[in-house]
């Protein structure tokens, strides 16, 4: 990775861990990765692999305890373990901000949407609640929401529409990190085109570095620039999205293609990865995946592999690939 | 044109939209504004001095009548004029009683919910040791140690409302933190006050006010059992419950002299509790 970049946001060897009833839950284990400005990265995974957490970590919203955050999270090139809470509260929804994954329930019921995207407004920008209001109806109509609904309630909205406050909300003060957890998998697929198109826009527009949390590889192949595939905590795979699609190098994202319908071939039928993901209580000593794994070896399920380069910017943490 | 005015008045305008359409809680809230508008001007209708304390042996327990529309009692003194200044002590007392209980109980509740842990265990033990009093009892102990007067029976009776509400706004706040829009709150980067007061209370809001009715009601009925045994508001001042006590001995002959106070308390209760329902609904954000 070339240095004479500047990055929106460094990840070094980010752990959390939740202590609860004397079990450990090893939610992340050791994630690192650096966003350039503008660049879009998809993490990528199973439900339960730790995507969400990760975007939770950026915006320091663990719950601790009973949380355990290790490692360091760089925004701006500054450690955000090293702010207190108030300074951490200027960067959230300023700096960083998130879209989470279920716009029914991320609005509050009792406030109506022009409130809560002036909100934002006015927690982070000094400025007077008229002045707010009108930016505010300014982001509704930036997003294609009439500004005269911005009186109603979140209740009076549709599933597409509330997404798009959210996506409003999230965008109210242009952010330089955008963290997009899911922000589809509410939606239906119609709307999953139109919101996807509104984002990749807004994210030109603003030039902000976007993290995209998704399970769907459709929507990776679509918005992003770098791919990381995140399995039990850590990332197994990582490279642009031409290294990831076209030279598939671990059997796990190898194994999530293989789970995708042929469009050539509609006949053929769908190989899922056999087996669960590892019980994140209860880690595989070796490498995470190797249970489920069609290549495994001895190696595998004694040794962890470490994240290898295959070539340029491709890495993958699998025995089968030496680094050369 | 201020925008966050016309927004306030909506969000009430929505909310008494639903509740007009409630025929009971309608007839409840028209019966609490008659209450309440009778014992604000209760001293336009009727001269304390010399209708509701006055004594006048000419008119010993008469039936009900044109002059005396609910009849006189032992002492000659209206019935009408007593009960109307009688809810004069019974809704301030139990006004001021509920409306201390719930700021007390809401403020202890939405800190013991929020932060949980210790400070959630302390609060919660010293809620469950008043829960373990009965209200009555309490406020007998109470009453009895500190003397009778208004303002011990207003504490008393706060005191013993104060875990409900201390309990009921835990609960709520409880199930509202973990919410998704809390978090989606503080991903926006707004302080635990703001969180707190815009994003967690507004959403507890419906039980409160719904337990506020019912609280209400309650409490009268104790400051009518308290009057009763005495203990409440002390005579020639009258006072539902000690209406009711003093006409115990004429019940037989002189029935309208019972009947009168507990239609009143009656009527009250009911008509609170036909608004604190009717508020419930209309309230409930899954029916918007």
């Amino acid at each position: 990775m070339s240095e004479e970049k500047s990055y929106a946001l460094e990840i070094e060897d980010l752990n959390v861990e939740y202590h609860v009833d004397r079990e450990v839950v090893h939610a992340l284990n050791g994630i690192s990765f650096r966003l350039a400005k503008g660049e879009t990265i998809g993490l990528v995974g199973e439900t339960g692999a730790g995507k969400t957490t990760t975007g939770l970590s950026i915006l320091r919203l663990i719950p601790s305890p009973p949380g355990v955050v290790k490692g360091t999270v760089k925004v701006r090139g500054e450690d955000i373990s090293t702010l207190s809470e108030k300074q951490m509260e200027a960067i959230r929804g300023n700096v960083v901000s998130m879209i989470f994954q279920d716009p029914m329930t991320s609005l509050n019921p009792t406030k109506t949407v022009e409130y809560q995207i002036a909100e934002v407004i006015r927690l982070h920008e000094k400025c007077g609640k008229k002045e707010a209001a009108a930016k505010a109806g300014d982001m509704l109509e930036m997003v294609g929401i009439p500004r005269d609904r911005g009186r109603e309630f979140p209740h009076q909205f549709s599933g597409g529409m509330k997404q798009r406050v959210v996506i409003a909300m999230a965008l109210a003060c242009s952010p330089e990190i955008l963290i997009a957890d899911e922000p589809t998998t509410a939606l239906d697929v119609t709307i999953q085109a139109q919101v996807l198109d509104m984002i990749r826009e807004l994210k030109r527009k603003y030039k902000m570095s976007m993290i995209m949390i998704t399970h769907d590889l459709g929507i990776v192949a679509e918005i992003c620039d770098t791919v990381a595939i995140v399995y039990a905590g850590r990332i197994v795979e990582y490279g642009t999205l031409e290294d990831i699609f076209n030279h598939t190098a671990h059997p796990y994202t190898a194994g999530l293609f293989g789970s995708l319908p042929n469009m050539e071939d509609r006949t053929q039928r769908l190989k899922p990865i056999p087996g669960l993901m590892p019980d994140p209580t209860n880690l595989p000593e070796g490498c995470a995946f190797s249970p489920r794994c069609p290549n495994a070896s001895e190696k595998c399920r004694t040794q962890c592999p470490a994240l290898t380069r295959v070539e340029g910017e491709h890495f993958v943490a699998c025995h089968l690939f030496k680094e050369e | 044109m201020d925008n966050s005015d016309f927004r306030q008045r909506s969000m009430f305008a929505e909310t008494w939209k639903r509740l007009k359409k409630n025929r009971g809680a309608m007839i409840g809230l028209v019966i609490v504004i008659i209450l309440f508008l009778l014992a604000i001007f209760a001293g336009v209708i009727f001269d304390y001095d010399t209708d509701v304390i006055g004594q006048n042996y000419n008119e010993l327990l008469q039936e009900p009548s044109w002059k005396h529309p609910f009849g006189t009692d032992e002492m000659g003194r209206d019935l009408l004029a007593r009960i109307i200044y009688g809810s004069r002590a019974s809704l301030f007392i139990s006004f001021a009683a509920v409306c201390l209980a719930a700021v007390v109980g809401c403020f202890f509740g939405a800190i013991s919910g929020y932060f949980g842990g210790r400070i959630d265990s302390v609060i919660m033990r010293i809620t469950d040791m008043f829960l373990a009093i009965p209200e009555t009892l309490f406020a007998i102990t109470l009453v009895a140690a500190l003397g009778t007067g208004t303002f011990t029976l207003i504490i008393a009776l706060a005191i013993s409302n104060i875990p409900i509400f201390c309990r009921l706004l835990r609960s709520s706040v409880m199930t509202q933190r973990g919410s998704e829009h809390i978090e989606a709150a503080r991903a926006i980067g707004a302080k635990t006050s703001t969180i707190i007061w815009d994003h967690i209370l507004p959403n507890c809001i419906a039980p409160v006010l719904v337990q506020f009715t019912l609280s209400i009601a309650v409490t009268i009925l104790t400051i009518s059992g308290l009057s009763f045994l005495g203990l409440g508001v002390s005579p020639p001042k009258p006072e539902w419950g000690a209406l009711l006590s003093s006409s115990r001995s004429y019940m037989r002959e002189h029935t309208y002299l019972t009947i009168f106070p507990g239609l009143a308390i009656m009527t009250t209760i009911l008509s609170l509790n036909l608004l604190g329902d009717g508020l419930r609904d209309a309230l409930d954000p899954r029916l918007r």
